[in-house]
């Protein structure tokens, strides 16, 4: 569903993704792994259309639907969701009225209903649960004044109510606690379930450790050094790169 | 001193005002200039250098109402010149009495005494539950004057709503002094909708005794030039100050809030927030001024002005100044002048919103903080929604 081809990204005056291959079936979760510095967040911000991420070359589909030339708010729409390594403050804007709005437009952009205020509040308030977000936290302005951690939930609460059809998630899983992590395993695997679309859903889960794909099992993982894939293979890799590290990869890598 | 070359609006104006100090003070320094302390950044002098002729009656039909205000007595002034009114409320009298002669030195201020048609004084005896809504509606491109004088006794109470409605490019000068007396309580609610031709002065002196309070809120969208002048005299003890004041600048306009408040009295309480958006080629200028005399201790007093530029052309000037000679104070003030955070923006288009959506509603926030001043929620939102359908009509205010 997720397909990138021969991807090329220069920020500034520097190539940092150089000529990534990768493609994330229907249903399935993939995880990238690998040192800091090496673009991770780099190859999620290309893929959510962030300026001053140029693509040079190659491309980027969700669903054979080219995404080069959206704007970050129709891929949005087209059902791209990014969840971010550092969630912003929105001073002066409630939480619900954000991500309401935020949805709203969404739903709009594809054709669909816009949903009431009163069903959206239900729905929200069940979910804020899920993640372990107060509804005092839910009347405050986004995210500001919030802890690292809460703000790790915010994101999940957007990825929860949003149901996006492809999330990258982006270092979901640091500065959270192992009753967090179990949590965001929650998120993922509920959006994954059958019954509630997940065979049609990818993921794309940027990490560094293994903790949090204990709880999200992938179905393959990429690790990513120096803005290549230097290495595939399945689950049993994010064993290997906790126990030897990401040095094996230097040499392939330079 | 050396005689100045007048132009040709001096001359004009001049030739209108009685013999006199002020003539002698426009004969000599002319109109305020970019010479001039105070008027550095808006300078009335080039702005006016077409000439204004005393306006003709206003005349076709009124324009309609701008902002519904709820549950309020109207006054409306057409080219300077109130129209017939209904009835006052309860503990408010009007006088129209002719035009004085000014011992002002602040040109704009004495030009507005001496050359408006009619002193009108509104005299406020108790407290009003009833807003008195104002609106100042010019056109032509002719001068226009006015005078207003308000006085409250001890502990009246009024809520003025003022709109400054200008079309066409007229110069449009007010001058309107407020006397507070003790325990008297005075709330305006301002709106000065977008003038990309008219040239406006607004001149505000306020005069408090003790315990009295003021409350003051202007959302302006500024004009060919604009300038709000408040000078606030605080005389008693324990005073309560508000000013709050929202632009919201595209175009070309110019919009130049000014201010100085005087603490004399003993433990006042002034709370001052400037916020502003500027866009396009649109100029801001913020000037405010705190003094606190030896004698005003225990003076809690804090400004603060931020401003958000949306283009490379934009400018916003401010020099916020403190004054102090009293040692037992609390005095802060703060300028910050920044643009929107595209990681920001980033962040909200992620999760949907376009571009104009992100703007409206980021901008929307900024402003609140002076919109939440207003405590009368009707006010305030007809306030919020003049500031949203201007940002939804386009890129023009
Ligand atoms: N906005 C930016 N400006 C300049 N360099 C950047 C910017 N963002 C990332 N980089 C550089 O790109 C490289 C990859 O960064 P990043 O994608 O954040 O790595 P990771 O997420 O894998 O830690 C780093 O060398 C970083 O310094
Ligand atoms: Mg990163």
């Amino acid at each position: 569903m997720l397909k990138i081809e021969n991807l090329h990204v220069t920020v500034g005056e520097s190539e940092i993704i150089k000529g990534l291959s990768l493609e994330v079936p229907a249903g399935e979760v993939h995880a990238v792994m690998g040192p800091n510095g090496s673009g991770k967040s780099t190859l999620a911000y290309a893929v959510a259309g962030r300026s001053g991420y140029e693509v040079t070359k190659g491309d980027i589909t969700l669903n054979s639907k080219a995404l080069n030339e959206m704007s970050p708010d129709e891929r949005a729409a087209a059902g791209l969701f990014l969840s971010f390594q550092s969630p912003m403050e929105i001073p002066g804007v409630a939480v619900m009225n954000f991500i309401r709005t935020a949805l709203n437009a969404q739903r709009k952009q594809r054709g669909e209903k816009e949903i009431s205020a009163a069903e959206f509040l239900r729905f929200a308030r069940a979910k804020a649960k899920v993640v372990g977000l107060s509804d005092t936290k839910l009347k405050r302005p986004f995210n500001v004044g919030f802890s690292g951690g809460e703000k790790k939930r915010m994101e999940m609460l957007q990825m929860a109510i949003m149901a996006p059809a492809f999330a990258i998630m982006d270092e979901t899983d640091s500065g959270l606690d192992i009753d967090a992590l179990k949590m965001v395993g929650d998120v993922v695997n509920d959006l994954r379930a059958p019954e509630n679309g997940g065979a049609s859903r990818g993921f794309l889960v940027i990490t560094h450790y293994q903790r949090l794909l204990d709880h999200i099992k992938p179905d393959r993982i990429h690790v990513l050094a120096d803005g290549r894939i230097v290495k595939s293979g399945g689950p049993e890799l994010a064993a290997e790169l906790e126990t030897h590290g990401y040095d094996q990869f230097a040499g392939e890598a330079a | 001193m050396t005689a100045l070359k007048l132009t040709k609006t001096e001359q004009g104006l001049l030739a209108a005002l009685p013999d006199g100090a002020l003539a002698q003070a426009l004969q000599t320094k002319g109109l305020p200039n970019r010479r001039v302390e105070g008027w550095r950044w808006s300078d009335l002098r080039t702005a006016l250098r077409e000439e204004k002729p005393l306006a003709k009656t206003f005349d076709g039909a009124l324009p309609t109402e701008i902002l519904s205000v709820s549950d309020a007595t109207t006054l409306i002034f057409a080219n300077g010149v109130l129209q017939t009114l209904g009835d006052l409320p309860d503990g408010v009298t009007l006088e129209q009495a002719g035009p004085t002669a000014s011992g002002e030195t602040n040109l704009p201020a004495g030009l507005a005494q001496s050359l408006a048609d009619k002193k009108i004084t509104l005299s406020i005896t108790k407290p009003v539950k009833e807003k008195i809504y104002l609106r100042f509606i010019a056109k032509g491109s002719g001068a226009i004057n006015t005078h207003l004088v308000v006085k409250l006794s001890q502990g009246a109470s009024a809520h003025f709503v003022e709109s400054y409605e200008s079309a066409d490019n007229p110069f449009v000068n007010g001058l309107a002094t407020f006397d507070l007396a003790q325990e008297s309580h005075l709330t305006r609610s301002i709106l000065q909708p977008s003038a990309p031709e008219a040239i406006m002065v607004q001149n505000s002196f306020v005069k408090m005794a003790a315990r009295a309070r003021y409350d003051q809120t202007l959302i302006g969208f500024g004009g060919a030039y604009t300038r709000f002048e408040t000078r606030i005299d605080g005389q008693g003890d324990d005073l309560t100050i508000n000013l709050a004041t929202a632009y919201l600048l595209s175009g070309k306009n110019h919009f130049d809030s000014t201010s100085e408040i005087r603490h004399h009295g003993l433990a006042a309480n002034t709370e001052q927030l400037t916020k502003g958006i500027v866009r396009d080629q649109a100029r801001a200028v913020f000037q405010g001024k705190f003094y606190v005399a030896r004698g005003a201790q225990k003076t809690v007093a804090n400004m603060q002005h931020k401003a958000l530029m949306l283009s490379e052309q934009s400018e916003v000037d401010a020099k916020p100044e403190l004054e102090i000679y009293a040692d037992d104070v609390e005095c802060a003030h703060g300028n910050s002048v920044g643009a929107l955070d595209p990681a920001l923006i980033f962040y909200m288009r992620q999760r949907g919103l376009s571009e104009e959506q992100v703007r409206t509603m980021l901008i929307g926030a900024f402003l609140g903080e002076v919109l939440q001043q207003i405590s009368d929620e009707t006010l305030r939102n007809a306030l919020n929604d003049k500031i949203a359908n201007a940002m939804e009509a386009g890129h023009e205010f």
